[in-house]
């Protein structure tokens, strides 16, 4: 009797270890994914297996919703690399969706916030004319609040020196108004820990060049 | 302990072990097309894969008691499928659904142009009314580029399929506008009062339009003000024919703006050479306040008020005697002011709610001396009540009270007319889908006119129908009443509502960036205001009329890089006997073909849109007193080319526009007609004097700073 409550502890135990592991270990195939993904900018492999670990994740984890996010603004990025403002609506109509469930789950999260500023600046690039006027500021406003929710994290800067780096200065943006920005988001790259590594950490060589590029510009004029 | 141990393993090991069964198959959009990178993944575990090239998968799985297969893919609907447990390998097909976007979802289409920030499915923004070539900010110019519409450019306001231009009514956040043009005296055109940058969205029906909107026969334009601006702003703008500064401040849930502008074209008149003789040329103060607030329970409160102050005095014809022309002096106050409130109440009721005032006076001195004076007052109520299954019912009530005064002075008559018209109506309408291909709007509209002592009854009914991807067919019907123009009921009030039935048919096709839309319609007019007698004293109901014609419509954003064009042709064949008309004939704002072309295209380099707009009309026929025909004469074809520049800079690290725009570059001959005088010279011959536009050519040039964050102006 001792022998079988000891082994249906151990069942259960190694059940819970198994699924919680499972999780990490999924978390960890997808993150590695995800950094192979930023080498060759294909993102539909990450943000197919972070939306299967969003749809089963253990309740209170806001990470996956959050990569998955990512990864499909990633792939409207490349649809206006390519020139199809109708699948980067697409593209970010999914992303809304994937940050809204880990907005439910960490509703006060900078890193949330910053990601919902990106999606905002995402909208501009479908329609500059059309949707600039409306989701330009609307972006700013959220990078502000990204900031304000965490002054330490180098994100939120960094995406809002990204938006102002590619408005027309005649619109309030330009490389001399995104300097300040990108050079908080440089320093705090250099000093951020994430909190674990699978926490997000993405974001630092593209200041580095937006830096340089900006610097660059500065020194033409 | 041992023997425990090894159980533990083994019962690891026989799930290892137990044969893994594979899922494998392909996922096709449409019947061939297939779909590569869906995501198929079981349930409640994060064991997936993805669609190779050809869109086929494999997936090897662990059978368990009930399976389930998810499959996503972007712009699709997600389908789920259950795997029949004790199978070692299963070949599965799946044929994904578009989603139902916005975009391809089947939409209440015949009649309806909108513009809007918000809504995907929609042909216009309200940003392309805003660089319209032509329109100089005027949003009823950008709206005569659409199907359906007259360019009767020495009018100014907008003629809709063989309708009277005070067939079409405007609405402002559902409140109706009772003078929404700037006075002017007849053949100089006028403008609409309100600026473009106030309305986040713009819905101009032509026909067939929803049992909400009442009292208009042909038309509604309906305006929706924007919300809370999305910061603080100030404005400044200098132009050619004026000036202007406004400020808004934006607070957490609340924002206040205000305004003064000042227009005054003496110095341009005096530039460039007019075919009038002005002695004053029009000078105009307009002032306006806005305020939003956000209340605790998440309902919006929106106020706005507006005055304008204008006059002029030029030389003009004389009633009598064309040939000869005296002094004229017209001056124009006009007040408007509306408060709205929309709340949602809970997750299935909403309400919007509205008060509105304005008062117009004119007065218009020649030989004769006109005052004249129009106030109304409004309240509006619409409850909308949304269900589960998509439909949602909308009832709503309003009230509108005006009243108008006139004293009409000459050395031989003083004349005084005045009355008090009040309107009130009550109208449901419910809104939905049958089933994924058919949306429906059904409605019914009770009105009465206690001036004219008549209730009347309309229904309205709208349905489209998706045919294929991208296309859709539409129908519309409806009955709508208007009360006689303040022109007539001045004389008598011994009249009735005047009547239209509408019938459209409508197809419309979208892909991409290109939308194609053709709409057939006839429209059948009775009971219009009719003098058999030949005096307005003695008008009856008997006049009657028709009109019918196509409308075509094409925009394309997306064959040319960086340029977006569309085209609007309108064939018209209309008739009616009213008014003076002694036969049915077709009157003289009834041109039977009409173009609009308009092309805007963006040069990056130079941070410039370039736009170009060319309108044709037929000729239209006006009536010579000197022949026995009625309206037998014809007014030349109507030909007008104008450009317009927008330069995005900055000036003082300040978002700026330098906008310069001219009307018939290529200089057409544009005339429209003759105006005859109302009594036979000596001769007996009535004398005239041909019509044309105030100058051969407008030029324009602005230059709007805004001082503030972002690239949005203040109102």
């Amino acid at each position: 009797m001792r022998a079988l409550m000891f082994l249906f502890c151990t069942a259960l135990s190694i059940s819970t270890f198994a699924q919680s592991d499972r999780y990490a270990g999924a978390m960890e195939k997808a993150v590695g994914e995800l950094q192979a993904a930023e080498q060759t900018r294909d993102f539909s492999t990450p943000a197919n297996t972070f939306e299967r670990i969003t749809a089963a994740a253990p309740e209170g984890e806001w990470l996956p919703a959050y990569y998955q996010s990512y990864c499909h603004i990633m792939q409207a990025v490349g649809a206006m690399q390519q020139g199809k403002p109708d699948q980067i609506t697409a593209f970010l109509e999914k992303a809304q969706g994937a940050l809204d469930k880990a907005k439910e789950i960490s509703p006060e999260n900078p890193e949330i916030l910053a990601l919902q500023g990106y999606i905002y600046t995402g909208h501009i690039w479908a329609d500059p004319m059309g949707n600039g006027p409306m989701y330009s500021p609307q972006s700013v406003a959220a990078y502000q609040t990204a900031i304000e929710a965490g002054p330490d994290h180098p994100r939120a800067y960094h995406l809002m020196g990204m938006h102002l780096f590619y408005m027309p200065a005649m619109y309030g943006g330009g490389p001399e108004r995104a300097m300040p920005y990108l050079e908080k988001a440089a320093e705090r790259f250099e000093s951020y820990e994430p909190a674990s590594p699978m926490h997000p950490a993405w974001g630092g060589y593209f200041n580095k060049q937006l830096l340089e590029q900006a610097a660059a510009k500065l020194e033409k004029e | 302990m041992k023997p425990i141990f090894s159980l533990a393993v083994f019962l690891i090991l026989a799930t290892a072990l137990h044969g893994q069964s594979i899922l494998a198959g392909r996922v096709l959009t449409g019947k061939t097309e297939p779909a590569v990178g869906a995501n198929l993944y079981i349930k409640g575990t994060f064991d997936g894969t993805s669609t190779d090239a050809d869109g086929q998968f494999h997936l090897p799985y662990l059978p368990g008691d009930s399976l389930t297969l998810v499959v996503s893919y972007i712009g699709f609907q997600q389908l789920e499928k259950q795997i029949p447990t004790g199978q070692d390998s299963l070949w599965l097909e799946f044929r994904l659904k578009p989603q139902a976007s916005e975009l391809q979802q089947v939409v209440i289409s015949a009649g309806a142009f909108e513009a809007s920030d918000e809504k995907k499915a929609v042909l216009l923004k309200p940003i392309d009314i805003v660089t319209t070539a032509g329109s100089n900010g005027n949003i009823v110019a950008a709206l005569n580029t659409l199907p359906g519409t007259q360019s009767n450019a020495e009018d100014g306001r907008i003629f809709v399929r063989g309708g009277d231009a005070h067939e079409t009514q405007t609405f402002i956040d559902g409140l109706r506008v009772p003078n929404p043009y700037s006075s002017n005296v007849p053949d100089l055109p006028v403008r609409g009062r309100f600026s473009p940058f106030l309305f986040k969205g713009t819905s101009f029906s032509t026909g067939g339009y929803s049992a909400a909107y009442g009292d208009a026969l042909s038309s509604a334009l309906v305006l929706q003000t924007k919300d809370l601006p999305e910061a603080s702003v100030t404005s400044l703008s200098m132009m050619t024919i004026g000036a202007g500064v406004s400020h808004t401040e934006r607070w957490e849930n609340s924002a206040l703006s205000a305004g003064v502008d000042y227009t005054n074209l003496g110095p341009y008149t005096r530039l460039v050479p007019q075919n009038i003789d002005w002695e004053d040329p029009v000078t105009a103060q307009g002032a306006q306040v806005g305020f939003r607030q956000k209340l605790n329970n998440g309902a919006l409160l929106k106020a706005q008020a507006n005055a304008q102050w204008s006059g002029f005095s030029m030389r003009y014809p004389l009633p009598d005697n064309p040939t000869e022309q005296s002094l004229l002096r017209l001056q124009n106050d006009n007040y408007y002011g509306s408060a709205t409130y929309h709340q949602l109440i809970n997750e299935v009721w909403q309400l919007d709610a509205g008060l509105a005032a304005g008062y117009d006076s004119e007065r218009i001195d020649q030989h004769f001396l006109v005052d004249r004076s129009n106030a109304m007052v409004q309240g509006r109520a619409v409850a909308i009540r949304y269900f589960e299954n998509d439909w949602a019912l909308k009832l709503g009530t309003e009230w509108i009270h005006s009243g108008f005064d006139e004293h009409y002075q000459d050395t031989e008559s003083d004349i005084q007319s005045a009355f008090q018209e009040d309107y009130i109506s009550a109208f449901a309408e419910t809104e939905g889908y049958l089933g994924e291909k058919v949306a429906l709007r059904a409605g019914l509209r009770a009105e009465r006119y206690n001036l004219l002592d008549a209730n009347r009854v309309s229904p309205r009914l709208s349905l489209a129908c998706k045919a294929g991807q991208g296309g859709q067919f539409a129908l519309a019907y409806g009955h709508f009443y208007q009360a006689p123009q303040q022109d007539w009921l001045r004389f008598t009030q011994n009249l009735s509502p005047e009547r239209a039935d509408h019938y459209l048919v409508n197809y419309q096709y979208r892909k991409g960036g290109r939308t194609i839309r053709a709409e057939l319609y006839h429209k059948e007019y009775r009971n219009l205001v009719q003098f058999p007698a030949g005096t307005p004293w003695l008008a009856e109901n008997s006049g009657e009329g028709y009109a019918r014609g196509l409308d075509l419509f094409y925009r394309d954003r997306v064959s040319i890089p960086n340029g977006d064009f569309w085209v609007s042709y309108s064939y018209l064949d209309t008739e009616r006997q009213y008014e003076d008309f002694p036969v049915a004939a077709t009157p003289d704002f009834a041109a039977k073909h009409n173009l609009s072309v308009v092309y805007k295209h963006w040069v990056q380099e130079l941070q410039t849109s370039l736009g170009v707009t060319y309108t044709l009309g037929s000729p239209r026929p006006y009536d010579d007193p000197n022949t026995p025909r009625f309206n037998d004469r014809r007014t030349p074809t109507f030909q007008d080319l104008s450009l317009n520049l927008s330069y995005l800079t900055e000036l003082f690290g300040h978002f700026t526009i330098v906008h310069a725009s001219v009307s018939n570059v290529l200089g057409f001959e544009q005339s429209f007609g003759e105006r005859f005088g109302n009594q036979p010279d000596a001769n007996g011959r009535f004398t005239s004097t041909a019509i044309r536009p105030p100058a051969p050519r407008f030029f324009f040039v602005g230059v709007f700073v805004s001082i503030g964050e972002g690239s949005t102006f203040s109102n």
